[in-house]
């Protein structure tokens, strides 16, 4: 029997040559959709694919197959990128609009980049791997909010503007929800 | 999991997980010394369902080719060039004298456009700037290598092309000028410069871009980031990340420590073209 061929991320982790650019192809459409829906800019959004691609390259050995997939490992790799760089875009924005306040002037807001939404019929579209099960066990609100943070980069309080909601309720159902998740994708991992 | 309430910790694992943390929130999670593996499966969930999600969506969201493609350059190593010019007993070539020029004659026009275009701001270049980060390998002036006899080796070889560098209003070009030598078939070049401001290589680093007339003119090929030091005329050689087919522009720009795949265009400080 052959022995199992190693993921892409392992392939990455061992220095094979070809396996970068595997990497670029194979996981491009999945960082660049992201990094549209977190970036207020185009622009941003291709800084930000840059950065994931290396941040990627640098943990690539950190992925472990028993524990996740190859896509959900890059999708939180992205994530966590593209968190940060939200957050200091935040801090900056915070700064100018003190300074604005101090010369009266208004700081520019940020045009959002044009990206299609989530299908309203998700929950049928989801393919049968275990996060989508685990999504679609979500109740409807839960799995709103967590998908809005997730996929759409919003903060608890733009999801709390957007769904009318309190910012209480809007962190409670996303901590629950995602608890939720990592408890039916561990029971799943102990199974397999 | 957890009951009804979640604990502490695993409040602020969702938390960083889905929005990110303040600084105290950071040192209250780390406080708890939660173990990484915990923490790691709360946001490797978090991935997952992100990837599941996205996977229903069928749209264009394709990464641009030449985005990729560029991507790819920077990753790697950079393409194994042919062997080094000789310096030795080659005399300097009259660069207007070489029918090279032809090509470069043509580009001129196109150049003088892609150098419009490519100076005009970009709508989506007015956000803030992207933070640094760490810095990637750089091309830079190595001390141990004789970059001055290797560009005249060069310029010496027939096909090379010598395009002084036009200085922008860039404060950093207010005294500068020199020129680049591109050699299109060897796929080798060198840029010299005089006067032109030195940079503190934690702030900002010199970035040289080439336009092909073959590529599409949003992803010229990144030339390789560069350090100007203080002193007087410095040769750079050029370190393209991809084959240039046709070049009709080179264009250096600031920008923040390590370079950039895609430049915002804030800051042109020379540019050279065929066309003089």
């Amino acid at each position: 029997m052959n022995p199992p061929r190693d993921t892409l991320l392992e392939r990455i982790a061992k220095g094979e040559a070809d396996a970068k650019r595997a990497c670029v192809e194979r996981f491009g459409a999945l960082v660049w959709s992201l990094a549209r829906r977190h970036s207020p800019t185009p622009a941003d959004a291709e800084d930000a694919v840059q950065e994931i691609f290396m941040d990627l390259m640098r943990s690539a050995a950190r992925f472990d197959p028993t524990k996740g997939t190859e896509n959900g490992f890059v999708a939180m790799v992205a994530r966590r990128r593209l968190i940060d760089l939200a957050r200091r875009r935040a801090a900056r924005r915070e700064e100018a609009r003190k300074d604005a306040e101090g010369s009266g002037t208004d700081s520019d807001p940020e045009v959002a980049a044009a990206v299609p939404s989530l299908p309203a019929d998700l929950e049928e579209k989801l393919d049968a791997s275990r996060a989508a099960r685990a999504i679609a066990a979500l109740g409807a609100e839960e799995r709103d909010v967590l998908l809005l943070a997730t996929v759409e980069g919003l903060t608890y309080a733009e999801i709390a503007e957007r769904k009318n909601l309190p910012l209480g309720t809007v962190k409670t159902y996303a901590r629950r929800g995602l608890l939720s998740v990592r408890a039916r994708l561990s029971e799943a991992e102990v199974r397999s | 999991m957890s009951a009804a309430r979640p604990e502490r910790w695993e409040e602020l694992a969702c938390d960083a997980a889905l929005v990110g943390l303040d600084e105290a929130e950071r040192a209250e999670l780390a406080a708890l010394a939660v173990p990484d593996d915990d923490l790691l499966a709360i946001e490797l969930a978090a991935g997952e369902i992100a990837a599941a999600a996205l996977a229903t969506v069928s749209d264009d969201a394709s990464l641009p080719p030449m985005l990729g493609a560029a991507i790819v350059a920077r990753l790697g190593p950079a393409p194994a060039g042919p062997p080094p010019a000789r310096a030795d007993g080659v005399a300097r070539r009259a660069p207007k004298a070489s029918p090279a020029w032809l090509p470069w004659a043509l580009a001129a026009a196109a150049a003088i456009l892609a150098v419009y275009g490519w100076t005009r701001p970009r709508p989506e270049a007015t956000a803030p700037p992207a933070p640094s980060r760490d810095p990637e390998p750089v091309a830079s002036i190595d001390a141990g290598r004789d970059t001055f006899a290797e560009r005249a080796a060069l310029l010496a070889r027939p096909g090379a092309a010598e395009l002084p560098w036009k200085a922008t209003k860039d404060e950093a070009a207010k005294a500068a000028s020199g020129e680049v030598v591109w050699h299109a078939e060897l796929q080798r070049g060198f840029m010299r410069f005089r006067g032109l401001a030195p940079n503190d290589p934690t702030k900002a680093q010199y970035q040289l871009w080439i336009f092909d007339a073959e590529r599409d003119d949003a992803y010229p090929v990144d030339g390789g980031v560069f350090d100007v030091g203080p002193g007087g005329e410095v040769v750079v050689p050029i370190e393209a990340k991809l084959k240039v087919g046709r070049a009709k522009l080179f264009a250096v720009t600031v920008e923040k420590p390590g370079g950039v795949v895609v430049s915002k265009r804030e800051r042109i400080v020379l540019t050279a073209a065929p066309s003089g």
